[in-house]
């Protein structure tokens, strides 16, 4: 599951939340915000609901082998005494405490180490001339590495890009799909992503690329890159750029057609970057069709709408990209909107009469 | 198209995710997705007009997936029927969530739990022991391991977290 950090972070908020939560006096005092947290997202709410399973399973867990107090207290405080030597003579003090700290540390960076070792190998560049290198992402899939200059490339579902790196230029070629790039810092060599006939020419800086047939949109969060449309020719270098660069910025976007003159610079919704690279889909009064084909980049089902009325009802949410199904079920909640699902599509029709709204009250 | 992961690391993560999934699923029984769940509580969070209405937000949200919990094995679906909330049965929807890896027995749980609490640092186990072993108080814990109650706090968050995490990888 690649959101996994994202998860983490939530659990971590989760299990924080849960701690005060026990503590009735901060508990009121934060009741407002702690409820703004739990209605951020489902996600939220499922790792609040996980921590306190958790929580429940060390109550009921520790019931048996029971320790005094003092024993507890002497261990923890690096006092051993005669009580701490359980099995296993007890390494010294210094080294144990190490060893203790670094046991969840390695856990967690396993995979993240073994990730990052088998692509090194790969990307390391070999030879000036080392053949390019192809990355790419399945249907549903995320995934980021990074390359051998220390830069970060994220794929999101459905992309692929070949890496060409050399000794005067780091070039990435975006075959499809939508890339998020961060650029490390090179001055001798210039960092240009390729996309639909499409240049940007990036300068330590944070953009994200998505290719559609023959036209490319860019959008900068940090620094500021230059775009050229029409590709240059393989040996003229910046020559050929000069003077159609447009210079977009941190918060800017703009969307270029093959080598046609570009539309003007706009302003960027970064959120909705950082919803993808998250694993998020993220839509404030968008219309149903196009957050409905979102959610079908991710899924192998995809999300019919047989009334094409409805595809302009305006929708607001937050959900997981993979999670199809949550989306189907808030599509559900919808008063005008029936579902029909089967094993290989999901149909959105129109309801006949509308039923009673549902609600929560308290 | 290359696949440059391992499928190793692959089915690492296919594991983790669904044995997260399986969390709620074992719960609801429903065919559908398991974290459907998660997100009906989030939706009906969401549809609370007056969140200053709420007292308690987190009875709030153990009554409400706690009903859903009965609706679902009641009924495959009965969606956005409303929820009272008295602190009475928000108390016991609170005793009544189900424990982690419900396929598990006991023993085995608590050998797991052991061992992912081995991996904490000696403060924060003893944390930990103190207060779901001992039900200390955060200041009385405090008092013990002479440290400030905001310090108990961080240890406890931090081995929830660690423990959640280890737990969902365990099933």
């Amino acid at each position: 599951m690649h959101e996994d950090p994202v998860r983490d972070a939530i659990a971590q908020q989760a299990a924080e939340w849960f701690v005060t939560n026990q503590d009735a006096a901060a508990a009121s005092r934060s009741s407002r915000e702690f409820m703004s947290w739990l209605r951020t997202s489902a996600t939220h709410v499922e790792e609040y609901l996980c921590v306190a399973a958790v929580a429940q399973n060390l109550h009921a867990g520790s019931a048996g082998a029971r320790r005094s107090i003092e024993e507890i207290v002497a261990e923890a405080s690096g006092d051993r005494g005669p009580i701490a030597t359980i099995g296993r003579a007890a390494p010294s003090p210094a080294r144990r405490s190490w060893r203790r700290r670094a046991v969840p540390m390695t856990v967690g960076a396993l995979c993240a180490g073994v990730l990052v070792a088998v692509i090194a190998g790969r990307l390391l560049p070999r030879t000036a001339a080392a053949p390019p290198l192809l990355l790419s992402t399945a249907h549903g899939e995320r995934h980021s590495w990074t390359l051998s200059d220390g830069s970060g490339v994220e794929l999101n579902s459905d992309s692929a890009v070949r890496v060409r790196f050399s000794g005067d230029e780091r070039l990435v070629e975006i075959e499809r799909g939508q890339v998020f790039f961060h650029v490390a810092k090179d001055a001798s060599r210039q960092f240009r992503v390729a996309a639909a006939g499409t240049d940007v020419v990036a300068i330590g800086t944070q953009f994200d690329v998505r290719r559609r047939a023959d036209a490319a949109v860019i959008a900068v969060v940090e620094g500021h890159v230059a775009v050229y449309a029409g590709a240059p020719r393989a040996d003229a270098g910046d020559a050929v750029h000069g003077s159609r660069a447009v210079h977009v910025h941190g918060g800017e976007m703009i969307s270029v057609t093959g080598a046609a003159a570009a539309d003007p610079v706009q302003t960027a919704d970064l959120t909705q970057i950082e919803a993808w690279r998250s694993g998020q889909i993220i839509f404030d009064q968008r219309p149903l069709a196009e957050v409905a084909a979102e959610f079908s980049q991710y899924s192998d089902v995809p999300i019919e709408i047989l009334d094409a009325s409805l595809g302009g009802v305006r929708i607001s949410g937050a959900f997981a990209a993979r999670d199809l199904e949550s989306f189907v079920a808030f599509l559900g909640t919808i008063d005008e909107v029936r579902v029909k699902r089967t094993a290989t599509r999901i149909a959105v029709a129109r309801r006949s009469s509308s039923p009673p709204r549902h609600t929560v009250k308290n | 198209m290359t696949r440059p992961v391992p499928a190793l690391i692959e089915k690492l993560f296919e594991e983790q995710y669904s044995s997260l999934q399986a969390f709620f699923r074992r719960r609801t029984k429903s065919r559908s997705d398991a974290s459907d769940l998660a997100q009906e509580v989030y939706l009906r969070m969401l549809r609370v007009a007056d969140v200053d209405g709420i007292r308690n937000p987190e009875a709030y949200l153990f009554t409400v997936a706690a009903n859903l919990l009965k609706e679902q094995s009641v009924s495959a679906d009965s969606r956005g029927r409303a929820v009272d909330l008295d602190d009475a049965q928000s108390e016991e929807a609170m005793q009544d969530l189900p424990s982690f890896d419900g396929n598990l027995d006991a023993t085995r749980r608590a050998g797991r739990l052991q061992e992912v609490l081995e991996q904490l640092t000696p403060k924060c186990r003893a944390v930990v022991v103190l207060q779901y072993q001992h039900e200390l108080s955060y200041q009385e814990i405090g008092d013990h391991l002479g440290i400030s109650t905001n310090m108990v706090k961080k240890y406890l968050a931090q081995a929830l977290a660690h423990c959640r995490r280890r737990m969902a990888r365990l099933a």
